[in-house]
C-alpha cells in the first residue's frame, strides 16, 4: 500500500494513525492527511475560502512536531501531504480518491466519533466506495504493530492479492472451522489477532457492527 | 577508414549529388532558353530581309530604312535567298554546307525551320511573294549567349567543387562532434577493469541513442559489479563456513597427538572430530544442492502435488523430529475446485524448500508459534509463514538470499545461510514468488506465491 489517506482533526490519536499507515505502507508510502469542513452557502465566503480557518492550527502543529520526532527516531522514508476538502460529495469522493491513487482510507476514532455532519457523511460516503477503509479503535488499545489480522467473512469470499501482500499475516474464517464454537473473543485471544478484516456490507456501515467494535481491535472493511 | 570519415563521405556524396544534377538542369535550361531567344530573333531578320528583297516597292524602301537604322548587325550575319524550285536543295548545298538535308525538308513541309551548330544559328522561312515562293534563310553567332553560358558553366564547376570541399569539412566537423561523445565511452569502457567497476561512463542527460548507449553500459556495469560483489562475499563466506570446521579437526588432532593420552581422551577427541566432520558434510551437501538446482534444475521429476497435503506431512514431520515445536497449519479449504492447491513440481525439492523456511522460523523465534497457512484467489495460491522471532534487520534484508549471508544478529542460532537462498532458487524455479516482511525482534512474515495448475482446475 502506497498512498494512504487518514482523514483527521488533528486529534491526539492521528499520531496514532500515522504510524499504523506508515507500518502498513511498509515505512515507505505517501501519507496524505485529509480535512474536511462544511461549504459555506454565502457567495461572498466562498470568494474567500481558506483552509486555515477551519483547522485548529496549534494541533496540527503539535502532530507535525511529534510525527517529526517519530520519524528521525526510526528513520523511516514515508512522506507526509495535507488536502483540506471544502464540502463533500459521492463524486467529489471518487475524484479524491482517483486522483490521490489511494489504496486505503484510515478513520481515527476522533473521526468515527465526531458529531460533525461533514464527518459523518464522509465516513459513510468512503464506506460506499470501492477503497478499503480502516477504523481504528482507542488510542491505548491500538498496537502499533499488526502481525495477525482475522478476515471475518461468512460467504467464504476469497483473500485478494494485495491483503496477502500485506506485512502481517491474514487468517481467513473458513481456516479456523475447529474455533467456530468459540466467541469472537476467545478467538481473537488465542490467534493473537491484531485486526479485524471483513468485507464491506451495503446496507450495515462497519462501525454499527458491535460485535467487532467490542473487541477493541482496528477494523479494515474491504 | 573511421567511421567520422565514413560519414564525411556520404555526406558529401549526397550533397555533390544533388548539387550536380540542380547545375546541369540550370546549365541545359539556360542553353535552351538562350538557344530559343536567338531563334526567335534570326527568324524576324529572316522575314525582314525577304520583305526587303521581295516586297513591295514602298513597304520595302520602308522596312529597309528601319533595318538599317534599328537593328544592330549580330555577328557573322548572312542572309541567303533561294527561288522554291526543284534544284532548292542542291542551291543551299552549295551555299551553306553546314546545313544538314533535314532541315531543307523541314522548310519544304512546315514552310519554316530552325538548326544551329554550337552557337551558329539558322532559321528558315518559305516567303510568297508576287514573284512566287522563296526560301530565305538567315545565319549569325550569337557570341553574346556563348559568352553568358560558358561564364554559367565554369560558375557551375568552382561552386560545385568548393561546395563540395566544404560539405566534407563540415561533415568531417560535424561526424568528429557526433562520435565524440562515443570515443569517450569507448576510451571509458577500455579504462574500467575488474579493480574498478565503480567507475561510470559519462552518458548525457538526452533521450537520444548516445544516452542509451551510455545508459546501457552503466547498467550492465552495475550487473557485472553486482556478480563480483556476490562472487567475493560467497568465496569469502564459503571459505569460512568450510575452514571452521577444518581448523577445529585440525586443531584437535595436533593437540591429542602432542602427548599419550588415555583411551577416553581419545574418544573424546574422535568424537568432536567426528561432530566437525559431519558439519562439513552438511555444508558441502548443501553446497551441492544448491549447485544442482542451479544448473540442472530442468532435469527433476516433475509431477502435481497437493500442497495442503504437503504443509501437513511437513508438520507431522517437525512434530516427530521436534515434539515441542508451535507450528500451526491452516488451509481455506475450497469445496468448488479440489486442485486449488496443485502444484506441477518436485516434491521433494519442494519439501525441502517449505522445511527449510518454517525451520528457520522455528529456529530464529526461539521455538514461539509458527503459524503457516495456504490460501487462494482464482488464479493463484498463497502459502504465509509468519513467526514472532528476532526478524532481520533493514539493512540485512537485501542480502538474504546470497548464499552463507547470515544475518547480523543470528550469532546465537547455528546455521550456514543456505537455507534461504535454496528454498528462494526452489520456488522461483516452480514459477512461484517469494517476498520477505520482517521487522526486527518482532518477527518476519514470509509470503509466497503460486500460479494454480491450469489443466487441472479445467478439467
Amino acid at each position: 500500500m502506497k498512498n494512504i489517506f487518514i482523514l483527521t482533526q488533528f486529534e491526539a490519536d492521528t499520531l496514532q494513525a500515522m504510524k499504523t499507515a506508515a507500518y502498513m505502507s511498509e515505512n515507505k508510502g505517501n501519507i496524505i492527511l485529509v480535512t474536511c469542513s462544511e461549504i459555506s452557502d454565502s457567495i461572498t465566503e466562498l470568494l474567500f475560502l481558506s483552509a486555515k480557518d477551519h483547522i485548529d492550527l496549534n494541533k496540527r502543529q503539535d502532530i507535525l512536531d511529534k510525527w517529526s520526532v517519530y520519524k528521525a527516531e526510526t528513520n523511516i522514508a514515508t512522506t507526509v501531504r495535507e488536502h483540506h476538502q471544502f464540502g463533500i460529495s459521492r463524486p467529489v469522493i471518487q475524484k479524491l480518491l482517483e486522483s490521490f491513487q489511494v489504496d486505503v482510507v484510515i478513520a481515527p476514532l476522533s473521526i468515527q466519533q465526531s458529531k460533525q455532519y461533514i464527518h459523518k457523511l464522509f465516513l459513510k460516503l468512503l464506506h460506499n466506495s470501492n477503497c478499503p477503509l480502516l477504523l481504528l479503535p482507542e488510542k491505548d488499545q491500538t498496537s502499533e504493530i499488526i502481525q495477525r489480522a482475522l478476515f471475518l467473512d461468512a460467504n467464504g469470499k476469497s483473500l485478494a492479492p494485495s491483503l496477502q501482500q500485506l506485512p502481517f499475516h491474514v487468517i481467513h474464517q473458513s481456516m479456523i472451522k475447529e474455533y467456530e464454537n468459540q466467541s469472537l473473543n476467545v478467538l481473537v485471544d488465542q490467534l493473537r489477532v491484531d485486526l479485524i478484516v471483513q468485507p464491506k456490507r451495503s446496507n450495515e456501515v462497519a462501525e454499527k457492527n458491535a460485535d467487532v467494535t467490542s473487541l477493541g481491535l482496528p477494523v479494515l472493511t474491504i | 577508414m573511421t567511421i567520422r570519415t565514413k560519414i564525411a563521405l556520404v555526406f558529401t556524396l549526397m550533397t555533390a549529388t544533388v548539387l550536380l544534377l540542380l547545375s546541369i538542369f540550370v546549365y541545359l535550361l539556360s542553353l535552351q532558353h538562350a538557344h530559343g531567344n536567338f531563334f526567335t530573333r534570326l527568324k524576324v531578320r529572316a522575314s525582314l530581309a525577304a520583305e526587303t528583297r521581295f516586297g513591295v516597292d514602298e513597304i520595302h524602301s520602308v522596312v529597309k530604312g528601319i533595318r538599317e537604322r534599328h537593328l544592330q548587325r549580330l555577328p557573322q550575319e548572312h542572309e541567303y535567298f533561294f527561288p522554291n524550285d526543284s534544284l532548292l536543295s542542291q542551291h543551299i548545298q552549295d551555299s551553306i554546307p553546314e546545313i544538314p538535308p533535314s532541315f531543307i525538308q523541314e522548310v519544304k513541309q512546315n514552310d519554316f525551320a530552325e538548326y544551329n551548330r554550337g552557337f551558329l544559328h539558322f532559321s528558315g522561312i518559305v516567303y510568297t511573294s508576287q514573284k512566287g515562293k522563296n526560301v530565305v534563310i538567315a545565319s549569325a553567332y550569337d557570341e553574346n549567349a556563348e559568352n553568358h553560358i560558358t561564364f554559367l558553366r565554369n560558375l557551375l564547376m568552382v561552386g560545385f567543387l568548393s561546395s563540395c570541399l566544404l560539405v566534407f569539412a563540415l561533415g568531417r566537423i560535424f561526424s568528429t562532434r557526433i562520435m565524440h561523445p562515443i570515443s569517450a565511452v569507448i576510451s571509458k569502457v577500455h579504462d574500467i577493469t575488474t579493480t574498478n567497476l565503480s567507475e561510470r561512463v559519462q552518458g548525457g542527460e538526452g533521450n537520444d541513442e548516445l544516452s542509451e548507449i551510455a545508459n546501457t553500459f552503466n547498467s550492465m556495469l552495475d550487473r557485472l559489479e553486482t556478480t563480483f560483489e556476490l562472487q567475493r562475499n560467497f568465496i569469502s563466506n564459503a571459505s569460512h563456513e568450510l575452514r571452521t570446521p577444518l581448523t577445529s579437526i585440525l586443531g584437535e588432532a595436533e593437540i591429542i597427538l602432542q602427548t599419550k593420552r588415555t583411551t577416553e581422551d581419545y574418544i573424546k577427541s574422535i568424537i568432536t572430530m567426528q561432530q566437525e566432520a559431519h558439519k562439513l558434510e552438511e555444508v558441502t551437501s548443501s553446497l551441492l544442492r544448491l549447485s544442482q538446482i542451479s544448473y540442472e534444475g530442468k532435469k527433476q521429476k516433475i509431477e502435481p502435488l497437493q500442497m495442503d497435503e504437503l504443509l501437513m506431512s511437513i508438520k507431522i514431520d517437525f512434530d516427530k523430529r521436534m515434539p515441542d515445536n508451535h507450528v500451526k497449519v491452516m488451509v481455506q479449504q475450497s469445496e468448488e475446485n479440489p486442485n486449488v492447491y496443485t502444484l506441477m513440481c518436485s516434491d521433494v525439492w519442494m519439501e525441502l524448500a517449505l522445511t527449510n523456511i518454517i525451520q528457520n522460523s522455528i529456529k530464529y523465534s526461539d521455538n514461539k508459534e509458527v503459524l503457516v497457512t495456504l490460501s487462494y484467489t482464482d488464479t493463484e495460491f498463497f502459502i504465509n509463514i509468519s513467526d514472532y522471532g528476532i526478524g532481520i534487520p533493514e539493512q540485512d534484508q537485501k542480502h538474504i538470499f546470497e548464499p552463507f549471508f547470515r544475518a547480523s544478529n543470528t550469532f546465537n542460532y547455528t546455521g550456514y545461510g543456505i537455507g534461504l537462498p535454496l528454498a528462494a532458487r526452489i520456488i522461483r524455479l516452480h514459477s512461484g514468488k517469494l517476498k520477505i516482511y520482517s521487522r526486527t525482534n518482532e518477527g518476519t512474515k514470509v509470503f509466497i506465491q503460486f500460479p494454480q495448475y491450469k489443466r487441472l482446475k479445467s478439467d
